[in-house]
């Protein structure tokens, strides 16, 4: 969100491109400060960015491979998987380290059977993931037998720590990853390659990219992150539940597509998705702090998504 | 209508960001015409008929169609007051039937429901009025592109259009399929059609052009009847200066063997080619379509896989397992099918130039973004890419400019095979000068170049020697001083076969 140096031409359009987001987020801020003395206390502010942080991180891993024009249904599930990895690991007797490990390893298998499957048999990323998403639901419960695996250990820090006594730790956690993917996708020619595959497959194969290689590390990548995210959360609940999750991968795609990335592939930056996960969590509290039922809650985060998709389109044609 | 003009478009003026796409243009038709639209790739053609069509607003200027000022908001306003335009990409249903294509969207009813019994009666008889030999009930995509055409015409017809606007319409067409076409315009014409017709094409123009209209740079140059015009004059109205050598080819020293491909067999698309190309020489590789000529070289460069055979650079085997070794190899190519295989559209031109050679500009395993716009840069300044920036997409530039970024991309590092698929396939013929100027200097820098080409002259023009396929087979090698017109063709049909 840098803006030094083109700021003479630019048209409403572009200026909405750039800082729509930023200024919506600012005026739904604005109007819940108004409805609810509490909401710009930083007590509140820091539970904000605590309840978005564990989807925040799917996000990160959605954002990498919606840009190579895939999407990621299973990472809901895979949340759960690797949540209880590590409480079993930790049950067992395991040290931090190597339940920690061994979460983020299980996100980077599945990650990996996505992206292997994908690539080399080139069949839709969408299937695949669905199939990835009941097998890991299906696993987790089996492994468990749907029970609780209570005790996380030292991990607990990741999910319920306090920085400095007041800073939670799973929003640091979030911070990291998202500057992580931050490098991924606009440092490193890694990241050019996914832009160049979303955008144009065809091409990037003709200059010389190696289409299965890419897309099979963008899903470890993708897979990693969510096993973080799954640890996180299993962090803050102190405990694996083979139930968590459900549902997460939506709210983490809707979160990238409010933020203006394209389900088609080739658009799209990891702020956007940042501001879209923001923008998701800051109406949910003002939401709460009105006292009004979940179920509203769902009807407006509905609405967000079409209402993002509808300006999306429309500024684009507006371009043309 | 008092002046006998069905349309004027008076000092019409449109801009984009950065440019100026239409500077203060005229443009008048009158009924029972065909009234040619020329001009290089980027000098507004286009642009007007969107106007004309709907489909852009312009910023200044008036419309007068039939007496009356008029605006229209999108195509369909255009097409319901009877201005029809055909695309060059045909824009049909495939799954649906011909007559259902025909009457998409005012389909016959009877109550809620469509007539179908009346709808296929009513395309049966405009079929036949049109000397359209189709079956109304086929699908629309079982038809050939020539057969779509004349379907999209006949919709025109059917819609009493009052002027029929052809983007490019033969360039798809075989010779027969062009005369047929060729009759459904005579015959628009004389039932009082105006059709604007946009050819790069001078002999269409001397064909069945009435009068001309040339465009440059976004100004109107003139308008004049066929009778007061030859080829010369067009080409100099075009470009502003004589053509005097679309072929600027000059001579260079040539030296040793640089690629050199023995006995390649890939499937069932060719068997048995080899052939070779020296420093500083241009080969041209001449054939008909679908002889194979594209398959061998995408195999070179390691895009499709090879059965048989090697490849050898500087006297190296290379492996050609993907295009990473084309690449590594010091192989560029740049493919007949810009947007699909040549270009990220959608993206900037900056990272469509610098996407294969990420690799170096990678320090520590992050990109050099300095670096990498500095050498870009200079790469498109040297093949004067016109642009606004380099952060632009490249789908907003010409056809032309976009060819030459697909060549910027390859030669943004060293390179010492260099092929090239039909390099000047759908570019005007300034920009054709300049890519062939462009080609001659890479080879007095020594590199190889190899050039597909459909078009004869350009083969015979720019070649220091030829090869000419035919079913997949080498059937002809030639020397610049031995290659005519006759010899290439008599290998290309088969019958030079050894």
């Amino acid at each position: 969100m840098k803006s030094t140096e083109v700021k003479k031409q630019m048209s409403p359009v572009e200026i909405y491109k750039r800082y729509g987001l930023v200024i919506i987020l600012a005026v739904i801020c604005a109007i819940a400060s108004i409805v609810s003395d509490v909401f710009l206390t930083s007590g509140n502010i820091l539970s904000v960015l605590r309840q978005i942080a564990v989807i925040t991180i799917i996000c990160c891993g959605e954002q990498i491979v919606l840009v190579q024009g895939d999407t990621d249904l299973s990472a809901g599930s895979c949340v759960a998987l690797c949540g209880c990895v590590s409480a079993t690991l930790i049950n067992m007797g395991a040290g931090w380290l190597p339940a920690l490990l061994g979460g983020l390893a299980m996100g980077a298998l599945t990650g990996f059977v996505n992206g292997m499957i994908i690539a080399h048999f080139r069949i839709p990323s969408f299937i695949m993931t669905l199939g990835m998403m009941e097998i890991a639901r299906g696993a987790v419960l089996a492994h468990t037998g749907s029970a609780i695996i209570p005790g996380m250990g030292a991990l607990k820090v990741l999910g319920a720590g306090k920085l400095f006594g007041f800073f939670p730790v799973p929003v640091l956690v979030t911070a990291v990853c998202v500057l992580i993917t931050w490098v991924i996708l606009s440092k490193m020619p890694f990241g050019r390659y996914l832009y160049a595959l979303g955008g144009n497959q065809d091409a990037a194969v003709a200059a010389g990219i190696d289409v299965r290689r890419t897309r099979t590390i963008a899903f470890m990548i993708n897979g990693t992150l969510i096993g973080l995210a799954g640890i996180v959360l299993a962090a803050r609940l102190d405990s694996g539940y083979p139930a968590a999750g459900d549902g997460y991968e939506f709210d983490a795609i809707t979160a990238c597509i409010i933020g203006g990335t394209s389900f088609s592939g080739g658009t799209g930056t990891i702020w956007g998705a940042v501001l879209g996960s923001l923008i998701i969590g800051v109406i949910n509290n003002c939401l709460n702090l009105c006292n009004v039922p979940s179920t509203y809650q769902q009807i407006t985060k509905g609405l967000l998504i079409v209402i993002a998709v509808i300006i999306d389109v429309q500024s684009k044609k507006r371009r043309d | 209508m008092e002046n006998g003009y069905i349309l004027e478009m008076h000092h019409i003026s449109k801009s984009f960001p950065g440019v100026k796409a239409l500077n203060d243009v005229d443009l008048c038709i009158r009924p029972g015409t065909v009234h040619m639209m020329m001009g290089e790739n980027g000098a507004g053609k286009s642009t007007l008929m969107k106007i004309l069509n709907g489909l852009y607003t312009k910023d200044q200027g008036e419309l007068i169609y039939k007496g009356n000022a008029v605006e229209f908001r999108n195509p369909q306003q255009a097409l319901d007051a009877g201005i029809a335009m055909i695309h060059q990409e045909l824009s049909v249903v495939p799954e649906l039937t011909v007559a259902e294509n025909i009457y998409l969207g005012r389909e016959p009813r009877r109550g809620m429901l469509i007539d179908y019994e009346k709808m296929y009666q009513d395309a049966q008889e405009l079929l036949y009025a049109m000397h359209i030999p189709y079956d109304p009930h086929a699908k629309e995509g079982s038809l050939s592109v020539s057969g779509m055409q004349q379907i999209e015409i006949a919709k025109a017809v059917s819609r009493n259009a009052s002027i029929v606007v052809m983007d490019e319409p033969t360039s798809s067409l075989t010779d027969p399929e062009v005369e047929v076409l060729f009759e459904q315009i005579a015959r628009m014409k004389a039932e009082g059609v105006a059709v604007i017709y946009i050819t790069h094409k001078m002999d269409e123009i001397f064909r069945i052009g009435d009068i001309v209209s040339v465009m440059r740079d976004g100004r109107m140059i003139g308008t004049k009847t066929i009778t007061e015009l030859d080829a010369a004059g067009i080409i100099h109205m075009m470009i502003g200066r004589e053509l005097n050598d679309i072929y600027p080819k000059v001579e260079v020293s040539i030296g040793d063997v640089v690629l050199e491909a023995l006995h390649l067999s890939g499937g069932n698309r060719f068997r048995d080619v080899s052939l070779n190309v020296h420093a500083g020489e241009i080969v041209g590789l001449a054939g008909l379509v679908g002889a194979g000529r594209s398959e061998v070289c995408r195999a070179v460069f390691g895009l499709d896989p090879l059965d048989e055979g090697e490849v050898r650079v500087d006297g190296k085997v290379i492996p050609l397992k993907c295009v990473r070794d084309g690449i590594n190899a010091g192989i560029a190519y740049v493919p007949e099918d810009r947007k699909d295989v040549g270009l990220v559209i959608g993206q900037s031109i900056l990272h469509n130039v610098s996407l294969p050679h990420l690799g170096h500009y990678r320090k520590y395993g992050f990109l050099r973004k300095k670096k990498e716009w500095r050498e870009v840069e200079e790469i498109c300044r040297k093949m004067s890419v016109k642009a606004a920036g380099l952060k632009y997409a490249v789908s907003t530039l010409s056809g032309g400019n976009q060819q030459k970024v697909v060549l910027s991309k390859w030669l943004l590092q060293d390179v010492k095979v260099l092929i090239l698929d039909e390099p000047t396939r759908g570019i005007d013929v300034g920009a054709k000068a300049e890519i062939h100027r462009q080609m001659c200097e890479l080879a007095a820098e020594g590199v190889a170049i190899i050039m597909i080409s459909s078009e004869l002259p350009e083969i015979l023009g720019m070649s220091d020697r030829v090869y000419v396929m035919h079913e997949g087979t080498v059937t002809g090698e030639l020397e610049r001083k031995d290659a005519t017109q006759e010899a290439i063709m008599k290998a290309a049909i088969g019958e030079g076969k050894k």
